[in-house]
């Protein structure tokens, strides 16, 4: 009975999915050209021709690729074992409405978009899909993928303070890289992962000096830039994304703009291009994105691989630490910490208030909300809120409502 | 700046060279250094006729055999015992106070001396484990080479490890004990053989003469008293050796010379600061600590964190990947900035001022 069910359940996603044509189902040219022209930076266009290349071409069967979602997937192991690790993570309108046909239209978001995504050709050539255990919708988005990709589940344990937790992770990481090790019969071991590790490395140093310019500077990266930078950082080779990201941090450190502007910290769900409505709006409204915790960029460049033990184990180790235990994630146990990284952020460069950006029907971050507001407002430190989805219709009142927090904020420093 | 792990390898490098190779660097030093140490500290010799000294120049199990005299004085036979005719302040706590106490040497004698290592010890607190201790250094190296042979390092549970340092005071205990009664008249017979009881199973006494280039007395068969002790200092320099190869610093857990420094490691000159605002809970420093130590990770409010288990490797606050959260201080002055250089951000300017109007 059961059997049959799925066999049924198959058929109908296959032909969900693999019926229609991929013709206009990538982002349009227009919208990154749009980006590119308010780009002060020339080293930028590096990024925006790899973004163009991905969404044209997709990537080559020839690199090995494999897709993986949220940071809990470990980027090292798969570099180690030199695969192309690509972040699926996708926020698009387009894609969001044609996923709507394999899974009801009131769930989250980022899951409608991906199921839509999958439509279009520039997933054709991964061979396997790495979908962590974080949060619910994810866990189901590994069944619902399962009849058209390989799909591996990384269960993890979800409290990220339970040091005990971490042997659990370890085992779960060894089991990861012993599963890519034998479906593409490559023997990679311990220097590999330290080479690998070296790699990310390099990317974090580079990350940290650029979040530090633009704290203190945001307009030397415009923030289009910045997030930009971070989508191509999704799919790109690391040693492209480092060198890229190097020559735009050099060039960005000659210009010194100084900002009028309130600085803010926007922290919440990730802004994945082309979901650019926030930063829009906030640019419109005369606020300056300085700083962010959102797990595209802080949660998965801040946080350099430290390795204690050189052991493979001891690696895999330093790799769970990096990735879980000091995870932002609202999907684990660490909502204290949170807060205090808000706080700390805020105070170290000091900025002027905190967006909580919130993307609907993502429940995890919608629960924490009222609890960082309390804390927050204990603490004096200016806090909006703002619950938005993928569709353009309420922009005119979330300019409104920044304006209002823009007005707020320049009120409190005179 | 020189990155800490690597500060303190070098240091414990020295050390160990000093401290095992010292008599034959300063051989000629043995007179001038004699004479001048008078004035502060007065000789501690074994009373006239004792048979701990007598039976030792005939050999036990504590003194290498066929050792020339002039080697025997220095360091390269025994680390711990500076020199065996008294007068120089011993390294070795453990050895000093199991001696003394059976020589029952009067306390006015011991003072200078302990008044010496008590400020030491104050001043630097468990620094000594972490940074001199030459069989540490020994220790330090078999993990090393564990590390190179990719064999993952046994985490032992907290409890077990906590429960060491019981076994740590009960050797402690009965060691002193052994020292305090054969020092008694009726028992002086015993002190051939039962003379500083726990030197003769202690690690040290056969590993740094290994170093010195002289041979140890491995095995003494003679008697019944003898054959346990060779038979238990075997046992122990097994479980020294397994205990560093497949953990890390599991043994200085139950090591005596530790624990009597660890009395100190609360309040001394060198503090560790926790700042609990920038902690994001990754559990580096958890993981990295060679003691296993989980308290540092595990605070939640700021505060001065010297736990008694804590060698001040300082591997903590070098691994910590938030600038800022871990610090060091030396009688309140903070030691600079002490994590790996790679990771903090080029450039420093000033946050951008503004005049919003």
């Amino acid at each position: 009975m059961q059997k049959k069910f799925l066999s049924q359940y198959e058929e109908m996603l296959l032909k969900n999915l693999k019926c229609s044509s991929s013709d206009s189902d990538n982002i349009p040219d227009h919208v990154l050209v749009e980006y590119m022209k308010k780009s002060n930076l020339s080293s930028m266009e590096g990024f925006y021709q790899e973004i163009l290349d991905f969404e044209r071409n997709g990537i080559d069967n020839s690199e090995k690729p494999v897709g993986f979602f949220c940071n809990i997937v470990p980027e090292e192991i798969m570099l180690a074992c030199s695969l192309r690790p690509v972040r699926l993570c996708c926020e698009d309108y387009g894609c969001g409405s044609k996923g709507e046909e394999i899974v009801p239209g009131d769930i989250c978001p980022v899951i409608k978009s991906i199921c839509g995504k999958f439509y279009s050709n520039t997933y054709d050539n991964l061979e396997v899909v790495v979908i962590p255990g974080t949060c619910d919708p994810k866990a189901k988005l590994a069944e619902i993928l399962s009849p058209v990709k390989q799909v591996y589940f990384l269960d993890i344990g979800r409290n990220s303070e339970y040091l005990g937790n971490v042997d659990v992770w370890e085992k779960k990481y060894t089991q990861f890289f012993q599963f890519l090790k034998e479906t593409f019969h490559c023997n990679a071991g311990r220097r590999q992962l330290l080479s690998a590790c070296k790699l990310t490395n390099a990317r974090t140093e580079i990350f940290r000096s650029i979040y530090q310019l633009r704290a203190e500077q945001p307009d030397s990266i415009n923030v289009f830039d910045y997030y930009i930078m971070m989508y191509a950082g999704f799919f790109m080779k690391v040693e492209k994304w480092n060198a890229l990201a190097g020559k735009v941090y050099r060039q960005a450190k000659q210009i010194h703009k100084f900002v009028d502007k309130p600085r803010v910290l926007l922290a919440g769900t990730p802004v994945i291009f082309p979901n650019f409505k926030i930063i829009d709006v906030m640019e419109e409204s005369g606020l300056k994105m300085a700083a962010d915790l959102q797990c595209i960029s802080f949660g998965r460049f801040y946080n350099p691989v430290l390795i204690d033990e050189e052991t493979e184990a001891g690696i895999l180790r330093a790799l769970t630490l990096k990735d879980i235990a000091g995870s932002m994630c609202p999907c684990m146990l660490n909502l204290e910490k949170l807060v205090n990284l808000m706080i700390d952020t805020v105070n170290q460069y000091k900025l002027d208030g905190i967006i909580y950006y919130n993307l609907r029907l993502c429940q995890v971050f919608e629960l924490q909300t009222a609890l960082i507001r309390q804390i927050l407002k204990e603490k004096g430190i200016p806090f909006l809120s703002i619950k938005t989805d993928l569709g353009k219709e309420d922009t005119g009142q979330l300019k409104t409502r920044m304006e209002a927090f823009r007005e707020m904020i320049e009120s409190r420093k005179v | 700046m020189i990155r800490i792990s690597v500060a303190r390898r070098i240091v414990q490098i020295i050390c160990f060279v000093l401290l095992v190779y010292g008599g034959y660097i300063f051989k000629d030093w043995k007179e001038s250094a004699e004479t001048s140490q008078q004035k502060i500290f007065p000789t501690l010799k074994a009373p006239e006729g004792s048979v701990s000294t007598t039976q030792f120049e005939k050999g036990s199990i504590l003194w290498p055999s066929g050792a020339t005299p002039v080697i025997e004085n220095y360091p390269p036979s025994l680390v711990c015992r500076f020199n065996p005719k008294g007068g120089m302040f011993k390294a070795c706590i453990m050895h000093f106070l199991s001696e003394n106490l059976t020589w029952q040497t009067s306390f006015k004698y011991l003072l200078p001396y302990i008044t010496l290592f008590i400020a030491l010890c104050f001043l630097l607190g468990r620094v000594w484990c972490g940074w001199v201790c030459p069989i540490g250094t020994v220790g330090d190296f078999l993990t090393y080479l564990r590390r190179k042979m990719n064999i993952p390092v046994r985490r032992f549970p907290e409890r077990f490890r906590l429960n060491l340092s019981i076994t740590g005071y009960s050797l402690m205990v009965i060691a002193l004990a052994i020292s305090t009664v054969i020092g008694m008249p009726n028992y002086a017979r015993f002190q051939c053989y039962w003379f500083l009881p726990y030197c003769q199973i202690c690690p040290a006494r056969l590993i740094c003469p290994m170093f010195g280039l002289i041979k140890p007395n491995w095995k003494d068969f003679s008697t019944g008293i003898t054959t346990c002790f060779t038979i238990l200092a075997w046992i122990v320099l097994g479980l020294f050796v397994a205990a560093f190869y497949f953990g890390r610093r599991v043994w200085c857990h139950m090591c005596v010379v530790g624990l009597i420094n660890s009395w100190f490691n609360k309040g001394s000159g060198i503090e560790l600061h926790k700042k609990a605002i920038k902690c994001i809970k990754c559990g580096y420093c958890a993981d990295a600590c060679p003691m296993g130590l989980t308290a540092m990770y595990q605070l939640n409010r700021d505060a001065i964190y010297n736990q008694a288990g804590c060698i001040m490797c300082m591997r903590c606050v070098e691994v910590c990947p938030r600038k800022g959260c871990l610090n060091v201080s030396f009688f309140g002055k903070k030691i600079g900035n002490m994590q790996r250089r790679t990771l903090d951000a080029k450039k420093v300017s000033e946050p951008v001022r503004r005049n919003v109007a």
